[in-house]
């Protein structure tokens, strides 16, 4: 049943637009940071990326129920189901958070970078508890 | 008004207040706050990351000798003329100043006499005055002036309600009118140009005059100056470095420099540089992804609204209404509130790559979602569903023979796992039922059910189908599956029939 899992976790990863749409705004804010002329375009950025880890959860949401409904039929436990969700939010978090992390060496505080992590994975626990808390009735 | 225009005019109100209705519903869902906000964000950040450089001009001339280099400095109001040593020694520079005092007047000086009105006054040095013919020099209160017969006469001018006498010295006109300061610079203010011609202020409206005259009519303490010629510099400077210099204590419009064969101008126009624009379409490329992404997702629910509203008689145009109308105030709206705040607090440079980012993302945002809930047209491709169902008639008799070939044919479908095959024979009649699962897409499978019947000299191959998936299962996929599953059954006994 493990594998299993894992295989569906790894489809809808691959099958998602959230992963992709992060990805391609993930670059984009990459160049922007680059281009950076303002103190304030990292706070902007960043503002922005949680806008597009908000639009991603709506994005794949059928695909999310989908995978919810998949996993309740495999006999998964909820904490199985909420660690595979926390894992997609996870790595869309940490796509989204690259720019960062790539700038960060160069100069900006990791205090900056850290926030950023915070504020998405603020976001993600959200999305967790939302979906656990509507979608699965064990 | 007659009772059937009326009963129109009710319709079509009726219409017009269902598509209010309808935005309002599109507008009060979450996802438009995420738009918004993707939208301000992108708009702030592009206007953040603009940076602009002042707008360099260079004319070339071969006639312009640039040794040693002569500079222009214009100012839009009179600044103090220490202007020109604090320059010089702030960028270690040696030169020669010519200060000029030229102003156009808001509210003109009257001379009685003459009945002339005076524009315009221009203080400038002893060697420019010797320069038009003024070798004399003028006294306290004299003033040259082209549009006198004799030499010198005597006038009253009115000034702000007081009378001042004063003495106008003629000054010729074709020397004041074609005095240049710089290059293709007349000492006479330019008020426009027609093609490239400068085009002046008429001289009759002109007085000219020593400084020290000139700043007694200004009434002003100190000697001020709206632009300045330094000559003989002791070296070439880029005027993009003289004019940041100056822009931080004066108010400088202009710097130009003379070099070999050109002329290099910089002016307070200020243009985004390359990298602040690939900022600004960067900025909307990242807004138009989220904003395109919301709108994908939303899609069938949009559609599901497409349809209902048809149903109820709203034309095919009533959606692409909406749609354009939503994106106007998700987008639009609060991108323009927010382009009015970049301009405000950032510039003209700043508020032009927002308005790219945000024109841009408007655009693509607009034309994907009317694109994506645009009716489908009335005339389309026959779509030939796949068959379900086939009978297959066979000259094989032996029932169990046929059916234990059939079970092998469904095991042996390299396009198949077998989950469960289940088979029964009961006289000349037999049952068989497989679930397969389709080994190239995860979750989706065909349901196979055959009967066998033998009668006489014939026997009957009824096979029915049904394709499942966890998933929606496209009619693409289905079709394939289907094909595969019952081909490989109808292929296999048409062979083995023929070879046994």
């Amino acid at each position: 049943m493990g594998s299993n899992i894992l295989m569906i976790f790894v489809k809808v990863v691959t099958r998602g637009s959230g992963l992709k749409v992060s990805a391609v705004v993930s670059i984009n804010l990459l160049v922007i940071l680059l281009f950076r002329n303002n103190a304030l375009t990292p706070y902007l950025t960043m503002l922005l990326s949680m806008v597009a880890s908000a639009a991603i959860i709506i994005i794949d949401f059928r695909l999310h129920s989908l995978l919810l409904y998949v996993l309740y039929v495999y006999g998964s436990r909820p904490n199985t189901v909420r660690i595979l969700i926390s894992l997609y939010s996870l790595l869309i978090a940490s796509i989204l958070s690259l720019p960062y992390l790539a700038i960060d060496l160069m100069s900006f505080s990791s205090a900056l970078t850290s926030t950023f992590l915070i504020a998405l994975s603020t976001l993600s626990l959200i999305y967790k508890n939302v979906r656990g808390g509507t979608s699965i009735t064990f | 008004m007659t009772r059937e225009y009326k009963t129109v005019i009710k319709a079509r109100l009726a219409r017009l207040v269902g598509i209010y209705k309808l935005s309002l519903l599109i507008l009060r869902k979450p996802f438009t706050y995420l738009v918004i906000l993707a939208t301000i964000l992108s708009v702030i950040a592009s206007g953040l990351n603009t940076k602009y450089e002042n707008n360099l001009v260079v004319v070339r001339d071969p006639t312009i000798t640039g040794d040693p280099h002569t500079m222009l400095i214009r100012f839009s109001e009179p600044v103090s003329v220490e202007a020109c040593s604090t320059l010089l020694s702030g960028l270690s520079l040696e030169g020669h100043c010519t200060y000029y005092y030229r102003v156009i007047l808001d509210h003109p000086y009257q001379l009685v006499k003459s009945r002339k009105l005076i524009y315009v006054v221009l203080g400038v040095e002893e060697e420019v005055l010797k320069g038009l013919g003024l070798e004399d020099g003028l006294s306290e209160f004299s003033f040259g002036y082209s549009e006198i017969s004799e030499e010198s006469a005597t006038d009253s001018m009115l000034l702000d309600g007081k009378i001042l006498e004063v003495t106008l010295v003629h000054v010729n006109s074709s020397l004041l009118a074609n005095y240049l300061i710089f290059y293709k610079t007349p000492i006479i203010p330019v008020q426009g140009y027609v093609g490239t011609e400068p085009v002046t202020v008429p001289l009759q409206h002109v007085l000219i005059s020593t400084y020290d005259n000139v700043m007694r009519l200004a009434n002003v303490s100190e000697p001020l100056a709206t632009d300045i010629v330094v000559t003989n510099l002791s070296g070439f400077i880029e005027p993009v470095k003289v004019f940041e210099f100056l822009e931080e204590r004066y108010p400088v419009t202009e710097v130009a420099v003379t070099g070999n064969g050109y002329v290099m101008y910089v002016s307070e126009v200020r243009i985004p540089t390359p990298d602040s624009l690939i900022s600004a379409v960067l900025s909307s490329i990242t807004a138009s992804i989220i904003i395109i992404s919301i709108f994908s997702s939303t899609t069938p629910y949009l559609k599901e609204l497409r349809n209902k509203i048809f149903l109820m008689g709203f034309q095919p145009w009533a959606m692409t209404i909406v749609m354009v109308g939503y994106t106007l105030t998700s987008i639009m709206f609060p991108g323009l509130i927010t382009l009015t705040y970049v301009f405000i607090s950032m510039g003209g440079a700043s508020t032009l790559n927002s308005l790219v980012t945000l024109t841009t993302s408007w655009l693509t945002s607009t034309i994907y979602i009317v694109l994506r809930t645009k009716p489908e047209k009335l005339v389309t491709e026959a779509y030939m569903p796949p068959t379900f169902r086939y009978v297959l008639i066979s000259s094989v008799t032996d029932v169990r023979r046929l059916t234990e070939f059939i079970v092998k044919l469904i095991k042996t479908n390299e396009f198949f796992t077998s989950e469960e095959v289940e088979w029964r024979v009961e006289g000349n009649e037999a049952f068989i039922h497989a679930k397969m699962d389709y080994v190239d897409s995860w979750g989706s499978g065909i349901d196979l059910t055959i009967f066998v019947n033998v009668n006489g000299e014939k026997s009957y191959v009824n096979i029915s189908s049904a394709v499942f998936g966890v998933e929606e299962v496209s009619e693409s996929m289905s079709r394939s599956i289907n094909a595969l599953a019952i081909s490989k059954i109808v292929g296999g006994v048409t062979a083995w029939e023929a070879t046994s």
